[in-house]
Order: C-alpha cells, then sequence, then structure tokens
C-alpha cells in the first residue's frame, strides 16, 4: 500500500513538472503563446459569424449567434486540441523519456491539465467581457456545463491516446487524423443544431460523441434552449472506452517508445 | 543492488536483428565501481541505458535497489529548446530535489555562466556534459551511470570532477563505459565485459583490461 502511495507522489510530481515545463514553452518564450490562445476561439467565431453573414443564413432560434458559436467552439477546441496534446506528447519530450519515472501517460495528463485550464480561463474571459459590453449572460447550469467541457477534454485525450500509440507503427496515420478531425469539425454541430439535421443524416450523427458534447453545453448553458438529442451516458462511456483502450496500447508499446 | 534475470535485448533490423543480449542472468556486485567494456557496436550504451531504466529490455527483468542516474551521456535527457536552467528545474522536481540548492551548485560547478540560461540547444557537447555531470552530482544518487563523459572539459574541470567523484564515492558507486583505459583504471575496481551478447566480470581489472584488448586484437 505504501508502495502505492509512493508511486502516486512519483507521478504526480512528474505531472507537476511537466504542467509547468509545458507552460513554460508555450507561454515563457514570448507573448504569442498568451495572444494565441486568447484569440484562437475568436478566430473562430468570427469566421462563422462572417460565414452566415456572406450566405445569409441564420440559426432557426432565439439565442445570440455569438453565443451559438461559442458554446460550439470551445468543447470543440477542447476535443480536438486534446487529440492533438495526447497525440504530439511523444514527439515533443521524447529526450526526457530517458528519465525512467517519466511515462508517457504523465505527459498528457500534464498536456490535458494545462490546455483545460488555458481555454477555461480563455472562455471565462469572453463571458466576462460579453456580460459587461454586449448584454448580460446567464448560464442555466454552470456545474453541468463544465463537466461537459472536462468530458471534451477527456474524449480528445482518448482519441490522441489511441493516435500516439498507433503513430508509433503506422507514419502516416498523422494524415488520417486531420482527415478524420475535418470531418468531425463540420459533423459535430458546431454551426447547426442536431434537432435540425434532416432524417437521413441525423439518423448516423448521433453516433458522433462530439455532437452529443456540443448539444450538452449548449442544453446547459442556454435557458431557451432545450435539446433532446443528446445522452450524456454517450460520450462519458466512449471517452472511458478511448481512455482505456489508449491506456492499454501505451503499456503494450512502452517497449517499442523506450528504444 | 543490481541484477539482472534472463534478459535479452535486441533491435530489429532491415534484415533480421541485433542482439544486444541473449538471456542474460547477472548480478552486479554490491559496492563496487564498474568499469564496461566492449568492442564498438557490442551495445554497451543500450546496456547502460538498460540499467537506469531508459530502456527496456526484449524481455526478461531487470531488479535494482536504490537511485541510480539518468545515464550521464552526450546526447539525451535534456530538452533542447529550454534553457539549461529550465531542464535543471525540470529534472530536480522530477527527482523531488531542492531547486535552489542544486542551481546554486550547478551553477558553481558546471562554470556555464551566462550560458545557463540560454537554449540547451546552443551547447556544445562539452558544456552538455558539463551540466549533466553537475546536475547529477546535486542530486544524491547511490549509483552514477556514465557514458563516455567522465573525460570532458579542460584539465582543471577533469581534476574537479575527479574529486568531487571521489568525494561521492564513500555513499556512491559508478558504472562507466570508457574508451580510455586511463580512465578505466582511475575510476573502476571491477570490469565487466560484453561480448557475443554476453557478460563477463574480471575482479581484477588488469586481468579485464587485458582480455578487451585481447578482444580488440582478435578483431584486427
Amino acid at each position: 500500500m505504501s508502495d502505492f502511495i509512493q508511486a502516486l507522489r512519483l507521478q504526480g510530481r512528474v505531472i507537476h513538472a511537466f504542467i509547468l515545463r509545458e507552460t513554460r514553452t508555450r507561454f515563457g518564450r514570448s507573448k504569442l503563446g498568451y495572444f494565441w490562445a486568447f484569440f484562437e476561439p475568436m478566430a473562430y467565431i468570427l469566421s462563422l459569424i462572417g460565414t452566415f453573414y456572406v450566405l445569409n443564413r441564420t440559426i432557426a432560434s432565439p439565442i445570440d449567434i455569438r453565443l451559438f458559436f461559442f458554446t460550439g467552439i470551445i468543447p470543440w477546441l477542447l476535443f480536438s486540441r486534446g487529440v492533438s496534446m495526447a497525440a504530439g506528447a511523444i514527439d515533443a519530450n521524447r529526450p526526457l523519456l530517458d528519465f525512467p519515472q517519466v511515462k508517457v501517460i504523465d505527459v498528457v495528463i500534464a498536456r490535458i491539465i494545462l490546455d483545460f485550464s488555458t481555454i477555461f480561463i480563455v472562455s471565462i474571459i469572453y463571458l466576462l467581457l460579453f456580460h459587461y459590453l454586449i448584454y448580460p449572460v446567464r448560464i442555466a447550469s454552470v456545474g453541468l456545463v463544465i463537466i461537459g467541457l472536462m468530458v471534451s477534454s477527456l474524449l480528445g485525450m482518448g482519441f490522441g491516446l489511441i493516435g500516439s500509440a498507433i503513430k508509433l507503427y503506422f507514419n502516416g496515420y498523422d494524415n488520417i487524423q486531420s482527415i478524420f478531425m475535418r470531418v468531425l469539425f463540420f459533423t459535430s454541430g458546431i454551426f447547426f443544431f442536431g434537432s435540425t439535421l434532416p432524417a437521413g443524416i441525423g439518423e448516423w450523427l448521433v453516433f458522433n460523441p462530439v455532437l452529443h458534447l456540443v448539444e450538452w453545453v449548449r442544453d446547459c448553458f442556454f435557458y431557451d434552449f432545450r435539446s433532446d438529442f443528446y445522452t450524456p451516458y454517450y460520450p462519458i462511456i466512449f471517452s472511458l472506452v478511448l481512455i482505456f483502450i489508449g491506456l492499454a496500447a501505451e503499456k503494450v508499446t512502452r517497449h517499442k517508445i523506450r528504444e | 543492488m543490481l541484477e539482472f534475470l534472463k534478459v535479452s535485448k535486441f533491435y530489429p533490423l532491415k534484415k533480421g536483428k541485433k542482439i544486444i543480449l541473449d538471456e542474460v542472468s547477472f548480478k552486479f556486485p554490491d559496492d563496487s565501481n564498474i568499469g564496461i567494456l566492449g568492442l564498438n557496436g557490442a551495445g554497451k550504451s543500450t546496456v547502460m541505458r538498460l540499467i537506469a531504466g531508459s530502456e527496456m529490455p526484449s524481455s526478461g527483468f531487470i531488479r535494482r535497489l536504490g537511485r541510480f542516474s539518468w545515464p550521464l551521456g552526450f546526447g539525451g535527457g535534456f530538452n533542447g529548446n529550454l534553457s539549461g536552467e529550465e531542464n535543471l528545474r525540470f529534472i530536480c522536481r522530477i527527482y523531488g530535489a531542492d531547486i535552489r540548492k542544486v542551481t546554486n551548485y550547478v551553477s558553481d560547478f558546471a562554470e556555464l555562466g551566462r550560458s545557463l540560461y540560454e537554449p540547451v540547444r546552443n551547447y556544445s557537447n562539452g558544456m552538455r556534459a558539463r551540466l549533466a555531470f553537475g546536475l547529477s552530482l546535486a542530486i544524491d544518487f547511490d549509483v552514477y551511470l556514465i557514458d563516455e563523459v567522465m573525460a570532458v572539459g579542460d584539465p582543471v574541470f577533469r581534476s574537479k570532477s575527479k574529486a568531487a567523484f571521489e568525494e561521492r564515492r564513500k555513499n556512491s558507486n559508478l558504472i562507466l563505459i570508457s574508451h580510455d583505459m586511463k580512465t578505466i583504471r582511475d575510476y573502476s575496481n571491477k570490469i565487466i565485459i560484453l561480448h557475443n551478447s554476453m557478460l563477463t566480470i574480471y575482479d581484477d581489472v588488469e586481468e579485464g583490461i587485458k582480455n578487451y584488448q585481447g578482444l580488440s586484437a582478435e578483431t584486427r
């Protein structure tokens, strides 16, 4: 038992060290890191608003279009950045794997924690700015929104973990992943409601866990939007299964990494 | 305590595989300073990495008790994009060492001056080795694993590191790889030869060196 606690303590130490180290590489070098972290969601939101404006489209809902995109982009960013953070963890830190106490999973956990915190804080700043500059924001259920966002990160982490294992054996995986991510971007409800999908497509997209998460976050965020499209258990179980497979894959491929 | 239990290690090559160790069961002698000798390409550095735990054996187990350093060599261990000082902080954290104390020791010992705050990728080999050296000396290890970097730097630095290791030797041990027999004689009191995927121990350093030189002669 004390062995176990000792091991946990060691892992905690390693993860802590990695969070600080990754913070340093992301934000310490230059102020550009902060700039990018802050403006990335904005860039997405503005380009979506621009696209809708040019196409002369609106959403069939009383909710504000800016907040509508915001609540789609944030879970998407958490998911997609989670994927790339987890999948790129080895490449970014290979020399440090010389230290026997450093495990790939520690790096992945550290990066996910850092990324979640960054996007979370940026989101709060956005909401505060919106609240004070545009009009007051009321969130229906803060706790459930936060849980939805956490699951988005975990889903990305599971997906990325599996990717990082496949990458060790198959170099072309990066391309496949980016195609897959693009498909997910267009099918995850960032710029539409699940309920507005035509019957033939909706039946299929219901299997996309990211769409569930986006609907989840919106459902819990807005007072005047109710989604019956999502099942909370679906993305949660999906994430847990992916993480489980990813961890098993990490254990199997540990030899391969340390070669 | 360090013991190999049926340890095999091989790498797949384009054709067949390169076998470094073949089912080696071997107990390393306690409280000894061991020089590892072997021909080029026999896999000395890989054995060192196995001992450190930086690499896993292909099969078998390695039992170790006590704190082993990471393999101190010219490459590895540092992230090139971060400064020496940032790398130092990271390593202190994962070993649970006091960052301030270690920084003081290293900046005094490694003679890097302001380069300590430059990215490690701009370091020369010697500078990297000095940083690794100072850092590992500042963190207490029971066994130091040294891969060819014993004789770095100018004579002043060399005698300084020798003195530092002399001091350490009271409580810690060394396992080192070197092609320089003088370094081997200076630091080790046992020899292990890695040859034909096997490990052989010699309690007498001179006998070990003689056997090793016999190997070298054979292949020439």
